[in-house]
């Protein structure tokens, strides 16, 4: 009996010191919210691009606003594009090696796209006007479109232009999904648990090196509630946490222990207003409605102030954007006229809003919404329901849809295209994304005469990106109303986590110390 | 005491000796009756099935644009729709999942993307520890409790027993979840917060996969101090399992053991001079053990739903938690996989308490 005593005192013991303090300055636990839904490089469309941005790398990389470059080279060194914008050759970064040690080379590049495009799956359709990946020497790859398209960007997109190991070969998604990686990049997939958790572990080979102040392991804890990872921050726990309730962010500011960095995002909210549906098919009730949002307060209750008003579909800060674009203010009076001259002068008219029931912010914000409304006589009925049931119903018939469609929205590269294109494109009988069922044709003739210049004529481009803009903002289809501040809550010690609104959501850990 | 001298009085041969005819003992042997039940199990998985498939269909959401995720594109959602096979009537998608079932193949899961099967064999071992270890702690406290309740009856420690036990069942699992965590972590610091291991201890003492469950694969592989960390963390939530079913069962052979304690054969036990305490633990319990047992395979499928709370709260990555996040995110296939294994679990509990009630009371057929 007292031996046996006597060995659980020491399992114990041993269990008590088991963590030296050296592990504690290179490894780090991250409370995480962001699931994986796959880890194909190839197929990534969603939130696991926050972890496969640390083991893989693109040919480029968009720098965060502000930087004096555009794009820093990340496995490429340089790139020239041929005058037509058809053709651009891309120089490749020498002494690279992938986690399984085969060397970096074009081949690996044309191996890369092809194998994404072939696929076709997740952010497959950025390669949408690829012709041809032709491989020049070891260290030089031509890529050739079919139409003119902004390339660099695309390369450099958060999601499907990730370059792997040519020795994946023909393995499918199950491979990579059982926790395997093929990356080039800092941190290598170590212990993957799906659903629990997972390790982004040092490369030692990594061409970067890791002279400096690194992070050199990171566990992903996967935390669905924020409440749970509100107390791993606070006991120390956890370095980072990933979305805390809306409310706690101002008492992790304040703790000693713990702080929020905050910084641009490309992420907005905006209201669809249906214009297939009367009255609000009548451009001047969409306008009167346009006005009579309570911005202001829209950020002050929904963000905790954390946000700016929109100016268009373009989130500030991203190519594309500019105060040249009409934005709509909270003004009642305004607001009142245009409803008179449309023939509402007392309102008289009830609409429907839907809203994800998920998505906090949406459910701060919705009766704010409804109670200026109101005051313009007009009753709103708002209906949080989930993300799934609110889109269905949205894809269905204009006619018997909703009148007003709450979205969250952020682009996959940094060309405004994909958004203008995806929100207020003619999408004929089958609505996806743009769920306001808007039609113009000039503006889609517009916007894709401005995608095709942006290789050759950049601000010939932006001009006409600014035009189409103010053609959409003149129709009032959307209220644009909030780009959010991107919050990072982290233990008061990290250090270096840059928020670079190109890439959603991804800490880059290799910038990232412990002081 | 005088247990021993009464060996072959048990309320068999005390009922032989009062004269009854027991009842005919049934000529089904174990093996047919487990077949009967299995038999049954079929039948039930299958109702399950139709049940879930068309109900949560009917939930409005475009299972293909889940299945592509992010701000997928109008063609891809049109490509995952076929390949999915979601373009064909519900009635041939149905005939062609069970089809697949029978082959053991669950489909994958529009979250994770891996097969339903993969994910739920990882969890399911992740749950049974916690809801084994809560079971057994509701059984060895709770039937104790009650024990001491019946003789205690209308004493103070009754009363104070009935309080407790009241206050176990009633109160949400969710709350009682929460409040443990206040106590225990917040203000006291005496258990951890959350998940399965110390996060640092991930990066020094992981623990090798061997049989999907913690605890054994910990002790198994001699990594003593993930073995000590695990158990640590497993209190709370299994203490937080554990209540509402102590609480029940507690009550239960109550009541249970004072109405065996009025049939004759006890009488006549304690006429021939049998001590109490022998009285009530040996022939009282033994009887009243039977709707106890009933019970605990009713508990087993009550505990399995109630991980969806526990397990969201202490962040442990079981079926509980997968179930959760499968409803908010439909995920039909996960749903459908969690429904047939809770189902499944529902079932083996309980022909395995009818199993060990025959054993304890040959009477039942």
């Amino acid at each position: 009996m007292k031996t046996m005593m006597k060995c659980l005192i020491l399992i114990l013991a041993v269990t008590l010191v088991a963590v030296p303090a050296s592990a504690m300055e290179k490894n780090m636990v991250y409370s995480s919210p962001y699931g994986i839904t796959t880890l194909d490089p190839s197929v990534s469309y969603s939130t696991e691009s926050q972890y496969l941005s640390n083991m893989y790398e693109t040919l480029l990389k968009v720098n965060p606003p502000g930087s004096k470059a555009f794009f820093s080279y990340v496995l490429a060194t340089g790139f020239t594009a041929s005058d037509d914008g058809l053709e651009y050759t891309f120089n490749l970064r020498k002494g690279v090696k992938f986690h399984d040690g085969t060397p970096f080379t074009a081949e690996a590049v044309k191996f890369s796209i092809e194998r994404t495009t072939k696929m076709g799956k997740g952010a497959a359709f950025i390669w949408g006007d690829l012709k041809e990946v032709q491989v020049v020497d070891d260290f030089t790859v031509k890529v050739i479109l079919k139409s003119p398209a902004p390339l660099p960007m695309i390369a450099a997109s958060a999601d499907g232009s990730y370059i792997m190991s040519p020795s994946v070969g023909d393995k499918g998604q199950e491979w990579f999904d059982e926790g395997n990686d093929a990356g080039s990049g800092p941190y290598t997939l170590k212990n993957y648990k799906s659903g629990e958790s997972w390790i982004l572990g040092k490369f030692d080979g990594y061409w970067g090196g890791w002279s400096g102040k690194h992070i050199e392991n990171i566990l992903v804890k996967y935390t669905k509630d924020g409440l749970v990872q509100l107390k791993m921050l606070q006991s120390n726990e956890a370095m980072l946490a990933g979305r805390l309730p809306i409310d706690s962010y101002a008492k992790v500011r304040e703790a000693d222990n713990t702080k929020v960095i905050n910084g641009p995002s490309y992420v907005n909210y905006m209201a669809f207003f249906n214009t297939r549906r009367p009255p609000l098919d009548r451009q001047k009730v969409r306008k009167a409605l346009a006005h009579a949002i309570p911005y202001d307060d829209i950020i002050k209750i929904g963000f905790d102030g954390l946000a700016t008003q929109a100016r268009g579909p373009v989130p500030k800060g991203q190519f594309g954007y500019s105060e040249k674009v009409i934005q709509y203010e909270y003004n009642l009076d305004k607001a009142r006229s245009l409803l008179a001259q449309a023939g509402f002068p007392d309102g008289g008219f009830k609409l429907t809003l839907t809203y994800a029931a998920e998505n906090v912010s949406e459910g701060r914000f919705a009766p704010l919404i409804q109670s200026e409304f109101k005051k313009l006589g007009i009753e709103v009925e708002v209906k949080g329901i989930t993300w799934t049931q609110q889109w269905a119903k949205a894809k269905g018939n204009p006619k018997e849809a909703q009148d007003i469609f709450l979205l969250t929205w952020w682009p996959t590269y940094s060309d405004p295209y994909e958004t203008l294109y995806s929100l207020l494109h003619n999408e004929k009988d089958k609505p996806v994304w743009n769920l306001a069922y808007y039609v113009n044709p000039a503006y889609d003739n517009m916007i894709r005469k401005a995608y095709e210049m942006i290789g050759s004529n950049p601000d010939g481009a932006l001009d006409l990106y600014i035009q189409a803009q103010n053609i959409v903002q003149k129709d009032a289809p959307v209220a644009w109303l909030a780009d959010i501040v991107a919050t990072w809550p982290m233990n008061s010690k990290l250090q270096g986590l840059v928020i670079n609104p190109a890439y959603p959501n991804t800490p880059f850990f290799y910038d990232m110390y412990i002081e | 005491m005088v247990c021993y001298t009464v060996n072959n009085l048990d309320p068999w041969s005390i009922s032989q000796l009062l004269g009854k005819e027991p009842d005919a003992l049934t000529d089904m042997s174990l093996t047919l009756f487990t077949l009967k039940r299995l038999a049954g199990l079929v039948t039930l998985l299958l109702v399950l099935s139709v049940l879930v498939f068309f109900f949560t269909r009917a939930i409005p959401g475009d299972v293909a644009a889940l299945y592509v995720g992010g701000n997928a594109k109008p063609q891809q959602i049109e490509q995952a729709r076929l390949e999915l096979g979601l373009d064909k009537p519900l009635y041939i998608q149905y005939m062609r999942y069970m089809g697949k079932l029978f082959q053991g193949d669950m489909g994958l899961s529009l979250r994770t993307h891996r097969p339903v099967l993969k994910d739920l064999s990882e969890k399911i071992p992740m749950s049974l520890e916690l809801v084994l270890l809560a079971l057994v702690l509701a059984i060895l406290l709770g039937i104790p409790l009650g024990g001491l309740a019946a003789i205690k009856q209308d004493s103070w420690v009754d009363e104070m027993i009935k309080w407790f036990t009241a206050t176990a069942v009633s109160l949400p699992i969710f709350f009682l979840a929460l409040l443990l965590q206040l106590l225990f972590f917040d203000q006291l610091g005496w258990f951890p917060l959350q998940g399965r291991l110390d996060s640092m201890l991930e990066f020094t003492h992981p623990i090798d996969l061997i049989t999907g469950f913690s605890i054994v694969d910990s002790l198994v592989s001699g990594n003593y101090t993930a073995f000590f960390n695990v158990a640590w963390h497993m209190v709370l939530p299994a203490v937080a399992l554990s209540l509402g079913p102590l609480g029940f069962i507690a009550r239960l052979t109550r009541s249970s053991l004072l109405e065996v304690m009025t049939q004759d054969y006890i009488l006549a036990a304690r006429a021939a001079g049998i001590s109490e305490g022998c009285l009530y633990f040996r022939y009282g319990l033994r009887n009243a053990l039977s709707p106890i047992l009933t019970v605990i395979g009713l508990m087993v499928a009550l505990l399995m739903l109630n991980t969806f709370f526990v397990e969201m709260i202490f962040n442990w990555p079981g079926i509980g938690y997968y179930a959760l996040i499968a409803i908010t995110s439909l995920d039909f296939p996960a749903l459908m996989g969690v429904t047939f294994t809770i189902g499944t679990i529902y079932v083996l509990a309980n022909t395995a308490t009818d199993i060990v009630r025959r054993l304890v009371d040959p009477r039942i057929k």
